[in-house]
């Protein structure tokens, strides 16, 4: 048995340096030369989705979701979402970002509904273009209701925002204080990895009702074999 | 054997004393064989002059792969730097587009200034090849629709941040911001004259930006 094949199955050496230091290339590579990580979000000129106008948060209404299909053995793993807040409202904002169980999973089925967004790109660019994702990528989600919401889902991140956060927070380029949110996933502990109708949904909510967000998502889908 | 070096010959794997074996990332080997660029502004150069409201047509900076080659560019360094407030509340954008022949109406950059501040990452003499993308300043885009593109960042930067941002060395407030797409999800790769583009925008048109970028080209036997 050959040690090393390469993407065409034909047996071949491994690469060194010429201190013989092995050559070695990350798998996030190969997914997307083989097109399996997407994006979707917004074009330069679109408007942002307003979050819900209340102080109190309402698990079936949620501002942005990527949900895993429902009959596939697909894995969907995100590993990139940017938040930012385009209107700042006028009260203190509040942002959480959830993942759920598995649609059969959850006490009631779990259904979404809502606009899908349309600015979504395999992130390979090739002409004819990649295989289209999958995962469903939506905004202004309606949400079945959780029946027993807290064994349905988790709170991966609940953020709080100070009352005229673009101005008054003194938002400005690099790493302080800014209008955008990253959730690194591949950087951040291990990333989820979600199947048969599992979601993740993003909630933004201000009792001044005129917050409204941004989003940028990139996630793979990969199949079992990919990943062990 | 199962190892060869750069030079095709067999040889064994490096290990150390513990038997770990010794790595060493794909990306020295793309800028040991000059296929790293980088794209910028000299010492004294002007900062550019942004635009007074946002708009598809009008682009700030941008790096586009060449159409009739199978090169694939990845955007790995971007940062972008406010030299001059102006008097207002600023934003900028990163987008990707769609390859050029993909997008509803075929994307075309008109210069613009291309920027001379141009190089190999690999500094050797004779130099490397040179770069085969296209990085742009000042720029004209042909028009595109939410679908040909997607927005991977929209910065608002607050009126005045050179003075009331209290902008630092270091991690804290700054006048530049930095994109490092290989430690951020997935890098983008880009073919067939798809762009990376940049916009800013204020409603005081005497904001002004410098930007660096970096770029690595390489073929599909580079990544798997």
């Amino acid at each position: 048995m050959p040690d090393f094949k390469d993407r065409n199955n034909v047996i071949d050496a491994g690469g060194l340096t010429g201190e013989r230091d092995v050559i070695t290339t990350p798998n996030l590579y190969r997914w997307l030369m083989e097109g399996k990580i997407f994006e979707a979000g917004y074009g330069l000129e679109d408007s942002a989705v307003d979050g819900e106008g209340s102080a109190t948060v309402d698990d079936t209404t949620a501002t942005f979701s990527l949900q895993a299909p429902a009959s596939s053995s697909l894995l969907v793993i995100p590993l990139l979402l940017k938040l930012g807040i385009v209107s700042e409202g006028g009260a203190v904002a509040f942002f959480q970002l959830m993942f759920t169980k598995p649609a059969g999973l959850c006490a009631t089925a779990l259904t979404l509904s809502g606009t899908a967004l349309t600015s979504k790109h395999c992130v390979y660019r090739t002409n004819p273009a990649q295989t289209a994702q999958q995962a469903t990528t939506l905004s202004t989600v309606t949400v079945s209701s959780f029946a027993s919401a807290a064994a349905d889902f988790v709170s991966y991140h609940r953020g709080v925002l100070a009352d005229n956060t673009l101005t008054t927070l003194l938002p400005s380029m690099g790493s302080g204080p800014s209008n955008t949110h990253v959730f690194n996933f591949l950087e951040d502990g291990a990333p989820h990895i979600m199947t048969s109708g599992a979601a993740m949904l993003f909630y933004g909510y201000n009792a001044g009702g005129d917050t409204s967000f941004i989003a940028y998502m990139q996630w793979a889908e990969v199949t079992e074999d990919d990943l062990h | 054997m199962s190892f060869k070096d750069r030079n095709n010959v067999p040889e064994v794997a490096r290990v150390t004393k513990a038997r770990d074996v010794i790595t060493s990332p794909n990306l020295w080997r793309w800028v040991m064989e000059g296929k790293v660029f980088e794209a910028g502004y000299g010492l004294e150069d002007s900062a550019i002059t942004c635009e007074g409201a946002v708009d598809d047509v009008n682009v700030a900076y941008s790096l586009q792969a060449p159409a009739g080659t199978d090169l694939l560019i990845i955007p790995i360094l971007l940062k972008i730097c406010i030299t001059d407030d102006g008097g207002q509340l600023t934003t900028f954008q990163l987008m990707f587009t769609k390859p050029a022949g993909l997008c509803a109406t075929t994307l075309v950059l008109t210069p613009g200034t291309a920027l001379t501040s141009k190089h190999c990452l690999y500094q050797t003499n004779p130099k490397k090849a040179e770069q085969k993308a296209t990085t742009l300043s000042a720029l004209t885009s042909s028009a595109l629709v939410a679908a040909d593109y997607v927005s991977y960042h929209r910065g608002h930067v607050i009126t005045n941040v050179l003075t009331s941002g209290l902008v630092a060395m270091g991690e804290g407030p700054s006048n530049v911001h930095t994109f490092r797409f290989l430690k951020e999800g997935a890098p983008h790769i880009m073919t067939s004259g798809a762009a990376m583009l940049v916009h800013v925008n204020s409603a005081d048109t005497d904001s002004a930006t410098t930007c660096y970028m970096q770029w690595a080209e390489v073929t599909e036997d580079d990544l798997y």
